[in-house]
């Protein structure tokens, strides 16, 4: 039996790290930075992938039901944005990445008939 | 991640199953040298008797009276101790042949667990390029901190696999060892009553008596290793550390360490058993409830049941201490104090000390701070 040869099996696995970083960064050029969005009653809660919190906009209509309300509104949508940046990674990493990889980092596609699912056109985004 | 990082975590990764690769490899062409020996000695014994029996065939046609049928028979009966010492040689043959192949096994294994590590690895590394274009820098951080714990959650449950087919094949060496072991002892009861050949008779034979059945045997006996330790002392006045058993007696345990281990290791019980397992609260087998209990106690033991003779060897059965393991050739428990020990059977559990264990050796009792 041949020996276990190390460096040759850490070339490669730099190897094909590199082409994977470089195939995502291409897929990510043509599709935008990838982001989820989700808006409701005057609010509107923009995170990165992984929940990431990166824009929120309360409109003067919303405070009207009080703090708690509010609070719980925002959670709730920062979680649904959330799933929604995941989905979309899913779908950009998909040919890239490993199934179990993706879902390590909580990238798991939406079901079509998810309440969560996404209805809203993103900037640039053509799905 | 650069390039050199990359290699330092493959090399990091697969230490284990390396050594474990060494140390399989080594041993094949240890046991192929035994074997091709093996097939010389029985050249040279089946030569003996041979000669024997031509000699004895010489002589009953040459000569005749009563003297010369005491010299056939002796020589009849020196010829079937040499077709005994022939056949339990096939036996020792056989051993070796079986040893060969469960390193064979064993050295498969953990090279499917190595593949196994560098996919981990390649994946994870894919998984970390990918996530390097994630807007913004941020949240990358979160991400590759995910997938690089993932990758030590995975490759620490491969290499515990790597470690239990490691001692798989450890412990069905020990076995095959072990029988051969067993028959050796009918060697010695059949060479003590060997038969007596007079000078004169075997002037011109090569047979130089019962003993070379006894060495022949005795080399398969070997393979439960039991190391040469001091002698554990007994409780100093004034030493020992207090532990409260789940029966609400109060045991004195040597020194700090122990009394965490034993600490350690009964905050598991209920565990299931996992063949390999080191998750401690989640899945462990014997040796790794004693390893991972020993660890909290700030103590490194090896991860096999039978390479954890460490420490100091206690000679008795009443002298043992809280923290004491009992060892077997394929097994570990530890002692908690009051006759009893944790073990890791399915689940988890407290037994009585005992030192059978399923047919295997016992290999004795260890004070790893001693």
């Amino acid at each position: 039996m041949a020996e276990f040869d190390i460096e040759l099996a850490s070339a490669r696995i730099a190897e094909q790290a590199d082409r994977a970083g470089a195939e995502a960064s291409a897929r990510f050029a043509r599709s935008g930075p990838v982001v989820g969005k989700a808006a409701s009653d005057g609010i509107e809660v923009q995170v990165a992938p992984g929940g990431l919190l990166t824009g929120l906009t309360i409109h003067r209509s919303a405070l009207r039901h009080g703090s708690a309300v509010l609070a719980d509104q925002i959670l709730e949508l920062a979680q649904r944005a959330t799933r929604r940046a995941g989905d979309r990674m899913y779908h950009a990493l998909a040919p890239v990445v490993d199934r179990e990889q993706l879902e390590t980092l909580g990238y798991e596609p939406i079901p079509d008939d998810d309440p969560d699912a996404d209805t809203y056109t993103y900037g640039g985004g053509s799905r | 991640m650069t390039e050199h990082e990359t290699d330092q975590l493959v090399r990091h990764g697969l230490d284990t199953t390396n050594q474990f690769a060494q140390k399989l490899r080594h041993d094949p062409a240890a046991i192929g040298g035994a074997r091709d020996a093996h097939y010389a000695l029985q050249t040279s014994v089946g030569r003996t008797r041979d000669v024997a029996s031509e000699q004895r065939v010489n002589l009953a046609s040459a000569s005749s009276g009563s003297t010369t049928d005491r010299a056939t028979a002796t020589s009849q009966s020196l010829e079937k101790e040499v077709q005994d010492l022939l056949d339990e040689s096939a036996e020792i043959e056989k051993a070796v042949t079986e040893a060969a192949e469960a390193l064979h096994v064993g050295e498969i294994k953990n090279d499917q667990v190595r593949d196994q590590i560098v996919k981990e690895i390649s994946a994870s590394m894919k998984a970390l390029a990918a996530v390097k274009n994630i807007q913004p820098p941020e949240s990358r951080g979160a991400a590759s901190r995910d997938i690089l714990m993932k990758l030590q959650t995975k490759i620490t449950q491969l290499t515990g696999q790597a470690a239990t087919f490691s001692e798989q094949a450890i412990n069905e060496l020990t076995a095959i060892g072990t029988r051969l072991g067993g028959e050796e002892q009918s060697t010695s009861s059949s060479s003590a009553s060997s038969t007596k050949v007079g000078s004169s008779f075997n002037s011109s034979s090569g047979y130089s008596g019962g003993s070379d059945g006894g060495g022949g045997g005795g080399g398969g006996g070997g393979a439960v290793h039991k190391p040469r330790l001091p002698v554990a002392i007994p409780p100093q006045p004034g030493s020992g550390v207090a532990i409260n058993l789940p029966g609400g007696k109060q045991v004195m345990a040597p020194n700090e360490t122990a009394a965490k281990a034993v600490r350690a290791a009964l905050s598991q019980l209920g565990v299931p058993y996992v063949w390999g397992g080191t998750a401690r609260g989640v899945g462990l087998d014997c040796s790794g409830l004693v390893m991972t209990s020993y660890q909290d106690a700030g103590m490194q033991l090896p991860r096999t049941a039978a390479q954890q003779t460490v420490g100091a060897e206690v000679p008795s059965i009443d002298q043992l201490l809280p923290g004491d393991l009992v060892v077997w050739s394929g097994h570990v428990a530890m002692v908690i104090g009051d006759g009893q020990m944790v073990e890791a059977g399915d689940p988890v559990q407290i037994s009585k000390i005992r030192t059978t264990n399923a047919g295997q050796s016992f290999i004795g009792f260890y004070r790893p701070t001693g």
